[in-house]
């Protein structure tokens, strides 16, 4: 049985949903970075198996050029998104996103 | 675009009149050997739910990294050795540096476990549910429409020649992503000087909480030698 796109493109969305579900459910910053590293990668899984299993036949580099590129960007995004954790953490003493939303202000 | 250069003998450059050196090397297609990629996506999918789903944060590191260490071993069973490589390398040793680099410090205590909440849990798989149906029912509607390939380049020449700007624009944003990260991150004179503060006032109550412990193990002690003496 050979592997085709389809395959990467349900686990792919499979990933997504996964990674949506953190999202929703996490309720610490860190747990939803991890969540949202796990949703963005979804993506890359559906461009390096597209570009690979494509019905061109041939093994094309573009959509593995688009996961590079995207990598790099979730990679930047997830470190200066994990600073912005610590640094809430630092003041607020809490990572939980409850205590974030409810601060008092006064 | 990217010119599609599917059977063609990259051999014979001269064979084509627009030849251009991005298209040079002979890359042949590859096939993910089936059983492989199930094993490698049950991997992916057991290390995605724990990174989201395990209430401790290291645990939740772990599966972090074993997950996105699967998915880039499929790649690289897939044939995209170098996408597979980065895949593989570049998060699983950013998050270990991370984590290495924090152990020792006070926001070590971030990755404590934390109580799920019920209702978060249900709404997350609810969410989750709809818009995997959502992305199935799409791939079932337009299953004939998938990408067709589009050349034989290898991804270093394409990244360098084909996209620079990009490819720079990308690793910019990384060193960005650290520099901004160091700022945002940043402790400030006045912080420091009442984190130091803060230490001093904590070791100097950990002392006297010694101190007094000392003193009334040795109070103890005393008292009933002390008892004797006086019946």
């Amino acid at each position: 049985m050979n592997v085709g796109p389809g395959h990467f493109a349900v686990l792919s969305a499979l990933i997504f949903a996964i990674g949506l579900f953190g999202v929703v459910s996490r309720t610490d910053t860190l747990g939803e970075l991890m969540a949202l590293v796990v949703l963005f990668t979804a993506p890359l899984i559906a461009l390096v198996g597209f570009a690979q299993t494509g019905q061109g036949g041939s093994a094309p580099p573009l959509g593995n050029a688009f996961a590079v590129l995207a990598l790099l960007s979730i990679v930047a995004e997830a470190i200066a998104a994990g600073a912005v954790a610590m640094l809430v953490w630092r003041r607020l003493a809490s990572s939980e996103l409850d205590d974030l939303v409810d601060v008092d202000t006064d | 675009m990217f010119r599609v250069t599917q059977g063609k003998d990259s051999d014979s450059p001269d064979s084509s009149p627009d030849y251009n050196a991005a298209d040079a090397g002979h890359v042949r297609s590859m096939t993910v050997n089936a059983v492989a990629f199930y094993i490698l996506s049950a991997l992916v999918v057991v290390g995605a739910v724990a990174a989201v789903a395990l209430r401790s944060l290291q645990h939740a590191g772990f599966g972090l990294v074993g997950f996105t260490s699967a998915v880039g071993i499929l790649s690289i069973a897939s044939g995209a050795y170098a996408t597979g490589t980065l895949e593989f390398v570049i998060p699983a040793a950013a998050i270990m540096l991370v984590a290495v680099a924090l152990r020792k410090t006070p926001y070590w205590a971030m990755t404590e476990p934390k109580p799920p909440s019920g209702r978060a849990m249900l709404a997350g798989l609810g969410v989750a549910i709809a818009f995997a149906a959502l992305l199935f029912s799409a791939f079932a509607i337009g299953s004939g429409g998938w990408h067709t390939g589009s050349g034989a380049a290898k991804l270093i020449t394409l990244l360098h020649l084909r996209a620079p700007y990009a490819f720079v624009i990308a690793l910019l944003t990384v060193v960005a992503g650290i520099g901004g990260a160091l700022m945002i991150a940043r402790a400030g004179s006045d912080e420091r000087h009442l984190d130091r503060a803060l230490e001093e006032r904590r070791l100097r109550e950990e002392r006297a909480r010694r101190r007094r412990e000392d003193r009334e193990a040795a109070r103890r002690q005393r008292g009933p030698a002390a008892e004797e003496a006086g019946g």
